[in-house]
């Protein structure tokens, strides 16, 4: 028979459960090791995605809340509204875990494994389309359809066209703006050549 | 046995809200799943050059403002309708109500093809020309300059580079400066891992698609607390309305440039050459002192892609006699196109401008 009092609150179970798993886990990859498999040309050696050195840190976090959480409401401790007290609960935690990730994705060891597993890749595509490249166009010249290239290029052309028609009508206001100060400087200074009346009849 | 009861009771309760949520959410999303209408505030197009265009929002309500206001926002990575999201929620309307006589730069759909649009031709052509024509299409000798996100970092370019440009006022929205603040974005470029130019060569910019994914990974717990707040809201019809525009505009990213991109990636983000007067456009240095304008520096206090520090710089290398930064609560985005801002950035530059452009 089991006593309902010493029964395990669901949340410490899995609590247990994912701690043990983690430690599990850690220790296979090792402590301060990389979790992934430790190739020489991996993209993943050295990283480890706790800075911290805990990877038990943000689950334990997690649960150890939830579990409180939980204590407290069979206690009869819960607010009238026990979705809104879950709701508060849930943004702490992810709040908590956008720290750890944030902590995780900034490091050095996720820069370098994330740049290592981009170049691998980048190298890889740009092989692969060298390779199929003369392939796939005479493919599609066979269909009388142009190859992404071509349409760049296309592309390429009406913006260099359209770049160049707003240079000419740039230039043009200037042009049109000179002429209209040239034309209003000389009607102002034909104002001032020309004296009035009184004053040549007074000369 | 009373708090057994109460427990049953009160479990009942929250199960009749948590139906009348779920009947909410199936309302919201499947029996009415329309978009609400965005960007709707009337604007007409006064330029164009390639892919960008400029927008006129002409002056609504109020007695107009003598100097136009231009916004430069980012260029690439998503659209600028953010500024004027939904009625009621716009930057762009309440500044056109306040009598703004309001421009926008759109940059447009960014793709492959504008991979030789780099910072030259932004700041030595585009910028100047849509400052002259919204001087022209204003008849106004002088503008008001809004750099927003790298909007910013680009007008700034500009304005050293010009340091007589008819620009009376200067305001720098989360914009990046020190580049070695810049936050997560600073260790992915890094210059000895990101392998920038083999990238560009790829793919000749940033496709949409990838800036999707970086900026998911900037932030990977931001949709579990979105969906979490919306259930948490989604018996609120204005917070469902803002929801489904928000999540339309924070999915529809753009591509960025190749040229930018490695001009951002190596000699900002990679040597920080700006804040450190080494960066170079044209054969011309970038000399952030040659910024004498009135300047006002906004930034976010849980800004994760420019943290506050990396906009709030450009205090301290300018010339400005006259200049002041806020550190306003919010995001990158919700500072100035949230709930919030409506009480803080909007009121905010409204106020800093009316003293100066008089």
């Amino acid at each position: 028979m089991t006593n309902q009092n010493t029964s395990p609150n669901p949340f410490d179970m899995w609590k247990d459960m994912l701690q043990k798993s983690t430690s599990a886990w850690s220790q296979a990859a090792g402590q301060t090791g990389s979790f992934a498999p430790t190739s020489a040309f991996s993209p993943f050696q050295g990283f480890n995605p706790f800075p911290s050195n805990d990877p038990q840190q943000m689950w334990q976090q997690f649960f150890s809340s939830w579990s409180d959480q939980w204590t407290k409401n069979q206690a009869g401790a819960h607010g009238p509204d026990v979705s809104q007290e879950a709701q508060k609960q849930w943004t702490e935690q992810l709040e908590s875990m956008a720290r750890t990730f944030a902590e995780t994705l900034g490091s050095d060891a996720f820069s370098s494994m994330l740049g290592k597993s981009l170049e691998q890749s980048l190298t890889m595509q740009q092989r692969f389309s060298k390779e199929m490249k003369p392939q796939l166009d005479d493919a599609l010249q066979a269909f009388n359809l142009p190859s992404r290239s071509q349409m760049d290029r296309l592309f390429e052309r009406v913006i260099g066209l359209e770049e160049r028609l707003d240079d000419l009508e740039e230039n043009t206001r200037k042009i049109i703006k000179t002429l209209s100060d040239i034309k209003e400087g000389s009607t102002s200074r034909q104002k001032q050549r020309t004296p009035p009346a009184s004053k040549k009849d007074g000369s | 046995m009373v708090e057994s009861t109460d427990f049953t009771s009160q479990s009942q309760q929250e199960a009749q809200k948590n139906m009348s949520r779920a009947q909410a959410v199936i309302d919201s999303f499947v029996v009415n799943p329309s978009a609400p209408p965005i960007a709707v505030t009337p604007h007409e197009v006064v330029w164009k050059r390639g892919k960008a265009r400029l927008l006129r929002y002409r002056p609504q309500g109020q007695a107009a403002r003598p100097l136009p206001y231009l916004i430069v926002p980012w260029l690439g990575i998503s659209r600028p309708y953010v500024l004027d999201l939904l009625p009621g929620n716009s930057f762009i309307e309440y500044l056109v109500n306040q009598g703004h006589d309001v421009y926008l730069l759109d940059w447009g759909e960014i793709a492959e093809e504008d991979k030789n649009l780099g910072f030259e031709e932004a700041v030595f052509k585009i910028i100047p020309r849509v400052i002259e024509r919204a001087m022209e299409e204003s008849d106004a000798t002088e503008i008001n300059l809004n750099g927003i996100c790298l909007g910013g970092t680009l007008t700034a370019c500009y304005l050293a580079l010009n340091p007589d440009a008819p620009v009376r006022n200067f305001i720098a929205v989360v914009a990046p400066i020190d580049f070695d603040e810049g936050g997560l974005f600073r260790a992915w470029l890094d210059e000895r891992n990101f392998p920038t130019d083999l990238f560009v060569e790829r793919y000749g910019g940033v496709p949409a698609s990838l800036m999707a994914s970086g900026f998911k990974m900037l932030r990977p717990t931001m949709e579990a607390q979105a969906m979490s707040s919306l259930w948490a809201n989604v018996e609120k019809p204005d917070y469902v309305t803002n929801f489904k525009a928000m999540s339309r505009w924070a999915n529809d990213y753009i591509g960025m440039p190749g040229r930018f991109f490695s001009q951002l990636a190596k000699e900002l983000y990679g040597k920080n050459r700006l804040i450190n007067g080494e960066f170079v456009l044209n054969g011309a240095t970038v000399d952030l002192k040659k910024i004498s304008q009135p300047l006002l520096v906004v930034a976010a206090n849980q800004d994760f892609i420019v943290p506050a520090l990396a906009a709030k710089r450009l205090m301290d290398v300018v010339s400005s006699t006259d200049k002041e930064f806020v550190e306003l609560p919010g995001g990158h985005i919700s500072v100035f196109s949230g709930r919030q801002a409506h009480q803080t950035l909007w009121p905010k530059i409204d106020e800093w401008l009316s003293t100066r452009s008089e």
